[in-house]
């Protein structure tokens, strides 16, 4: 069994990404802080193959063949295993930091799944999708610690004026 | 000497598409209602009575329903003007998003965010989360003089209106917090069938919202937020004949007559119950 991210981004800018780093820049106070938000539907694909390099494969084929996922016409996708990337990581000074937003009620993608296993034919193979937003966070701040303290007080709204990204009444959250 | 009009601003968001019908069935119960961009001065709505956010997409539901809408300048003033001025606030659908989001929905704790308008339940046989669209009844679960806006109704009135949501599922990961807005009054609306009964069925219940609520208040009962549209069930003309009961009848007897059509319809009684908590504050004052 093996597990891939699936990570499907817009090619123009993301308005919701755009509109909620204006909020947090303008309203929120945030505007020294955080340099850069962008985001992208995020899938967990579980797949019943022997190695990383045919999970690899396999997800690349699903991506760009099932027209589930990706629009070639408006989408560009990454597929990754998790981990690879360093969350939080460093760029031009800043540092980027990840955080996965899921509903608590609804993370497993039965409907995907089940279109995967049963319409598009690749039965036991796919053992389970599940999906959330990730939200990427480019923060001028001290270190790795302030950045998930940062990530953490920017994304979880726990009153009016605080937090935006997470309502943690009907969605979780995790720095992956 | 002059009539006196209680006047509201009811608040236009880039995505709102519920103003106009909003305003014309405040304007039929005796409010005067200015449409007020979101963007104007925020300091110039001290000089109203009430406010009303009315149903659409504010900013097309970026992050979620109502968060972004919930930071602008605006929302502060009416947060401040409910708080501490006391002044009716009206959320319907997505302005009850607003509402929860800018913590004055279920406000124990004005300002903290205690609840979410989630995601409708699954749908079992699609399972995807489902944007409803259709009628439903409501039972006054709260006495009516405990919230400005169902002061005119009967006690456990039942009445139809319409719904229309993707995110409308009252939820709360707070323990205790349910129990505690049944224990306060605060639930003032709950989904049932048309005799009344509170089941919690997909037919009944469209979005799964716990304990079947549609519209809760605030604790001092000036602040209600509801998913259903009063507005669009305000005239007998805007009610399906199908509808069992009076409301039914009344409409499938007005066909043809358009006096009859521009009655009132039961949606009416929540913007009249606004008017009559509108008018004791000018007249306390």
């Amino acid at each position: 069994m093996q597990a891939v991210e699936l990570l499907v981004t817009l090619k123009i800018p993301d308005v919701s990404a755009l509109t909620a780093a204006n909020a947090l820049r303008r309203r929120m106070g945030y505007g020294d802080v955080l340099k850069e938000l962008t985001r992208a539907d995020y899938y967990r694909l579980e797949l019943n193959v022997e190695d990383e390099a045919q999970a690899r494969a396999l997800a690349d084929e699903i991506a760009e063949q099932t027209s589930l996922f990706v629009n070639p016409n408006k989408n560009t996708y990454q597929v990754r295993t998790a981990g690879e990337t360093p969350n939080p990581r460093q760029e031009d000074g800043l540092w980027v930091i990840d955080i996965l937003v899921t509903d608590i009620e609804g993370a497993a993608a039965p409907d995907l799944t089940e279109a995967l296993r049963k319409r598009l034919g690749y039965g036991e193979t796919v053992v389970e999708v599940q999906r959330g937003i990730l939200w990427s966070l480019k923060l001028d701040c001290a270190g790795p610690e302030e950045a998930k303290r940062l990530a953490e007080e920017i994304a979880v709204t726990r009153s009016r004026d605080r937090g935006l990204l997470v309502n943690p009444h009907f969605q979780t959250w995790c720095i992956p | 000497m002059a009539q006196i009009t209680p006047r509201v601003a009811l608040i236009q968001f880039p995505g709102s598409n519920c103003e106009w019908e909003t305003k014309r069935a405040a304007e039929a119960a005796g409010i005067t209602c200015d449409v007020f961009r979101w963007n104007r001065d925020p300091n110039e709505l001290a000089a109203y009575d009430g406010y009303i956010i009315g149903g659409g997409f504010s900013y097309q539901d970026r992050v979620r329903s109502g968060v972004i809408a919930a930071k602008e300048p605006i929302c502060q003033t009416v947060f401040e003007q409910a708080t501490a001025n006391g002044k009716p606030v009206l959320g319907i659908c997505n302005g009850a998003q607003i509402l929860v989001e800018l913590g004055l929905i279920p406000g124990l704790e004005p300002g903290k965010i205690e609840m979410a308008l989630a995601p409708n339940r699954l749908d079992p046989a699609s399972r995807i989360n489902l944007f409803v669209c259709r009628w439903v009844y409501l039972k006054l679960a709260c006495p009516p003089d405990r919230c400005q806006f169902t002061a005119a109704m009967e006690p456990d009135f039942v009445w139809p209106v319409p719904v229309a949501h993707g995110e409308g599922r009252f939820t709360t990961r707070t323990e205790g917090l349910i129990e505690q807005l049944f224990d306060n009054q605060q639930v003032v609306f709950q989904y049932c069938d048309e005799d009344g009964n509170v089941i919690d069925s997909p037919q009944v219940n469209p979005n799964g919202a716990l304990a079947n609520i549609a519209g809760l208040c605030n604790p001092q009962g000036n602040v209600m937020a509801m998913m259903p549209h009063p507005e669009r069930a305000s005239f007998v003309r805007q009610l399906p004949g199908e509808l069992a009961g009076e409301w039914g009848r009344l409409k499938r007897d007005a066909w043809g007559n358009a006096q009859a059509m521009a009655a009132a319809g039961p949606g009416r009684l929540v913007f009249a119950s606004m008017r009559e908590a509108l008018m004791a504050r000018i007249v306390a004052a």
